[in-house]
């Protein structure tokens, strides 16, 4: 009962209108560079930044985490109709996304995605709201050692529920954490299959890698489509989701709100995580985990609640602890800094009007957003309307500026490049593509915790098995083996049987 | 004497993954391996690397002697759209974004899309043109301007 | 109208090469100040502030340009490749020019860049749990001593100048601390207050706030002086060592051969923004001192912390990879 009073609080100081306003500028400039490829949450932050200096600490904070949240309601869009991720989290929605667009479901899949981000985005709130301090906690507790025990439990279980042959999954997830490697230790600076170039320095580039391996080779892949494979505008009727695609979408999005709180909490990867990992349990509780990757509307709704409701949790290491777990709280904490508020433990007692009305701001502005997005589902599906022989150059092109603003580094459009032929070879034979997206993403944090947990304990292996925090990842693992192998087992009995 | 392979293809995919997974491995041995117990930078992507090389020749082996043969044949307008695409990233910031922009969707209309030749050019250089607004005096992307800089003022 | 526009365009190609980039007409056009570090860190916020604050005055845009990559030596490498007009500066904390030489391969040296000001530095700060058997400098170094080996710090990252200035200090104690390097200061603090390392190794505003609610406390500042906020840790002259000092400091810089006259500008013009009492303000809400240093003091300090640390990572056995 206590929040609510509190949370009372954090409206009037978010109601004001001026605030409202800030609220507003976010959420639709966080959508604008969510649709773009490329351009992500973190570019449209660092955007507005400046002008937030002259802001108050509150309305800072209130427009600048509009554009985080925004982002992820946006992020979807290219995703669904060209297959190109709009940003990170969006890859998996590719997937069954890209498949419902070229059965005419475009309409049906924004919009399932949009109100889905709607009660990812809300329910997540809540939860920052109640249970933030317990949650800091439980995330000191990782430590280096717990970090490599989950993140690898993440990435064998995430990677085996692909839709492709297992051998070919596991050759792809290899891959991805060999690629990951490319660039300067992390721990001992050495450059690693740099081949000289400093702009490898840092690694590959995540958005030319993922617009390459999807969007580009996805062109290449269709070139030779007919008509009737491409995904086509649906007409005014078939833009709102039926009454059976409902049905199949709640339950995921339930279930996506809560493993993509649960996984904001992973430092740095969690919004990517949480979408593979919701994916992956869809697709294990599904009656027909046949149509997983030929348009499952479950493989759309979890992961896009699921990357939505990461939003909230991903702001309690910065507003419990002052740490910031991703680039993006990064950016919110220095705009906290420079009107000298610094979060902390004592954010909470000190500055409750920042606080609560960051909350409060939250629920306002995923209200906004869900408002702003639905009537925005008719104009983007119409983009589908482009005649066909324009429409292969145009998607090209926007991938390749997406990508260059990224860092304006033309290396960067090389790896896309290379990236794209890569990645229509490989998918032309079979292999998926987004096992080795995540193996990607995860690889170097995967090395470096392990390296890092060797290094704290002398060498001595069973630093992996010790502490609370390891042992619950070691034993949700075996759980989810255990449901994946369950369920697979259990299907093919009635399968038999019926 | 021609053996013929039925499924070339994926064979030669196969073979391609080993061949990148023993030059990460040729690479990766010449780093340090660290002490013992704990992994020095070149310890990781070692293994890793020696599993991607056996995979590939392990699914290379078994391509080559599958019955059933992936119908996946390699696309012209694929390796044509690869060839316009590595020529528009060249260009971009020697020519500038508008002029390889134009360039290259003139190019794709006409070869990979079939439009006739006056729309193509017109959509093209009209599309450019407002990419090149809209990124960088709305967003404040700095997209190169090339030869057209001073007309763009930028 | 085409014709048209390609002879105006022409015209302003062939108007705009030839003048020269004069101290008297500096600035035509807008300035690129480039920053090799991410948006929103500390780098950041002091080289886009310093920037709001020198615009009225030059009466011209400065466009801030992030890049960020190598700890820093990419975008110092775009500097020191760029024309000496005057039109691209570099604003750069001390690591990328003298930490990263001995650990990266780069490509300049003190030669490539000229100083042209420095506004002030930050102290690194070495803090313990509040159980931990120390409650001031002197008893915390008895501790180091008697247990080498034994304690791990962490660090922003392997030959950084956080590690380097700590492992200055702990070589001349004699005694070894294990670090363990982690990605930036938060993530060291997470693995501090987790319990995962012994010792938080880092800059001092992430700990702070963990200080004051009596999670941590700080004993020794790599700062030759004392910190305010936090009176309870002593700095390099209390345990004799001052001659050690190694902080986080940030300037101004230019390409080297920027003519004499233009320098002498920028510098005057620089200066002037950063010793405000407004900018102070700024620097202290980060935990920063201001400090501001003219172009011949900033050049040599870079020269001489250079030697200094690459003493300390042959000492340690890092070497250039």
């Amino acid at each position: 009962m206590e929040a609510f009073s509190h949370l009372l609080g954090g409206l009037a100081v978010a109601l004001t209108p001026q605030n409202l306003l800030y609220c507003f500028i976010g959420c639709f400039w966080g959508s604008i560079v969510g649709v773009l490829p490329g351009l992500g949450p973190l570019a449209g932050m660092t955007l507005l930044l400046p002008l937030t200096f002259k802001l108050d600490p509150a309305g800072a904070i209130i427009m600048l985490s509009g554009i985080f949240y925004g982002a992820m309601y946006g992020g979807s869009t290219t995703s669904i109709l060209m297959r190109i991720p709009g940003e990170a989290a969006s890859v998996i929605t590719c997937i069954d996304g890209y498949e419902m667009a070229r059965k005419g479901r475009a309409g049906a899949a924004l919009t399932i995605a949009a109100v889905g981000s709607f009660v990812g985005g809300v329910i997540s709130v809540i939860g920052l709201m109640l249970v933030a301090p317990r949650l800091a906690q439980a995330m000191l507790a990782i430590g280096p050692a717990a970090e490599f025990v989950m993140l690898t439990s993440a990435l064998l279980v995430a990677g085996i529920a692909s839709s492709s042959a297992l051998s070919k999954t596991l050759v792809m997830i290899v891959l991805g954490l060999l690629l990951a490697m490319i660039g300067n230790d992390p721990l001992t600076a050495a450059p690693r299959f740099t081949l000289g170039f400093l702009q490898l320095a840092d690694g590959l580039n995540f958005a030319a890698l993922a617009i390459g391996l999807f969007g580009i080779s996805e062109i290449l892949l269709s070139l030779k489509l007919k008509q009737d494979e491409r995904p086509r505008a649906p007409s005014l009727r078939e833009l709102l989701p039926t009454r059976e695609e409902v049905k199949q979408a709640s339950m995921p999005t339930l279930r996506g709100s809560f493993i993509g709180f649960i996984f904001g909490v992973v430092p740095g990867v969690g919004h990517i995580v949480s979408t593979y990992a919701s994916y992956a349990l869809e697709k294990a509780l599904s009656k027909r985990p046949e149509e997983f990757g030929k348009g499952a509307v479950a493989g759309v709704a979890g992961p896009e609640t699921a990357n939505n409701a990461t939003t909230g949790s991903a702001m309690i290491p910065l507003l419990v602890l002052g740490i910031p777990a991703i680039p993006v709280t990064a950016v919110l904490l220095s705009a906290l800094t420079v009107h000298g508020v610094q979060p902390g433990p004592l954010l909470v007692s000190e500055h409750p009007q920042i606080f609560w009305g960051l909350i409060a701001s939250m629920l306002i502005g995923n209200v906004i957003l869900v408002i702003l997005n639905l009537p925005l589902v008719s104009l983007f599906v119409s983009i589908l309307r482009t005649p066909v022989g324009y429409l292969a150059p145009l998607v090209l092109i926007i991938c390749i500026v997406g990508v260059y603003s990224v860092k304006g580094s033309a290396f960067d459009l090389g790896v896309m490049a290379l990236a794209g032929a890569g990645g229509y070879f490989l998918r032309l034979y079979g292999y998926d593509m987004s096992p080795l997206l995540l193996a990607f993403v995860l690889g170097d944090r995967i090395e470096v915790s392990f390296r890092r947990a060797l290094m704290i304990s002398e060498g001595d292996p069973v630093i992996f098995l010790q502490g609370p925090a390891a042992q619950t990842f070691l034993f949700l693992l075996v759980a989810a083996l255990a449901i994946i192998a369950g369920g697979a087992f259990w299907r093919s009995r009635k399968k038999s049987a019926g | 004497m021609s053996v013929t392979l039925r499924n070339a293809g994926e064979t030669i995919c196969g073979l391609a993954l080993a061949v990148t997974g023993a030059a990460f491995a040729w690479t990766a041995w010449q780093l340090p391996e660290g002490d013992p117990g704990v992994p020095g930078p070149g310890a990781v992507p070692f293994a890793l690397a020696v599993i991607l090389a056996g995979f590939g020749l392990a699914s290379a082996f078994r391509a080559a002697r599958k019955q059933k043969v992936l119908s996946a044949a390699i696309d012209g307008n694929a390796l044509l759209a690869m060839a316009l695409i590595a020529a528009a990233c060249l260009l971009l910031e020697s020519a500038g974004f508008v002029v390889a922009s134009t360039l290259f969707l003139f190019a794709g209309f006409r070869w990979l899309g079939g439009v006739a030749l006056l729309p193509s050019a017109f959509v093209a250089m009209l599309f450019s043109f407002a990419v090149h607004v809209v990124f960088v005096k709305a967003l404040g992307v700095a997209l190169p301007g090339g030869v057209l800089s001073p007309l763009l003022g930028s | 109208m085409i014709s048209k526009h390609f002879a105006r365009a022409l015209f302003c190609a062939l108007a705009a090469a030839p003048i020269p980039a004069l101290a008297q007409t500096w600035p035509a056009r807008p300035v690129t100040l480039i920053v090799p570090a991410p948006p929103g860190g500390g780098t950041d916020v002091f080289a886009r502030q310093l920037a709001e604050m020198v615009e009225p005055v030059i009466r011209q845009k400065i466009v801030v340009e992030n890049k960020a990559g190598a700890g820093g030596t990419l975008g110092t490498t775009q500097l020191v490749a760029a024309k000496p007009d005057g039109y691209t500066l570099g604003f750069i904390w001390n690591s990328p020019l003298t930490s990263s030489p001995h650990t990266l391969k780069v490509s300049y040296t003190p030669d490539s860049y000229r100083a042209l000001m420095s506004i002030g530095y930050s102290s690194y700060v070495l803090c313990a749990s509040p159980e931990f058997p120390a409650s001031n400098a002197a008893e915390f170094i008895a501790q180091l001593k008697a247990n080498s080996g034994k304690f791990t710090y962490g660090n922003d990252g392997v030959g950084g100048t956080m590690q380097l200035g700590a492992e200055r200090v702990f070589r001349k104690l004699g005694t070894r601390v294990r670090a363990i390097p982690f990605g930036g200061a938060g993530e060291t603090a997470k693995n501090f207050l987790g319990g995962h390392v012994n010792f938080y190794g880092g800059s001092l505003p992430p700990i702070i706030p963990h200080v004051k609610a009596g999670k941590a406390k700080c004993l020794l500042l790599t700062s030759a002086g004392d910190n305010e906020a936090l009176p309870a840790a002593k700095g390099l002259d209390a345990i004799g060592l001052g001659a050690e000092e190694t902080v986080l400091w940030w300037g101004l810089f230019a390409p080297a051969g920027l003519p004499e006259d233009l320098a002498a500008t920028i510098e005057k013009t620089f200066s002037e923004a950063a010793a405000t009492p407004k900018f102070r303000d700024a620097m202290e809400k980060l935990g920063g001192v201001q400090r501001v240093y003219d172009a011949k003091k900033t050049g040599e300090l870079v020269r001489s912390e250079l030697a200094a640390l690459g003493e300390v990572a042959e000492a340690i056995g890092l070497k250039k990879n």
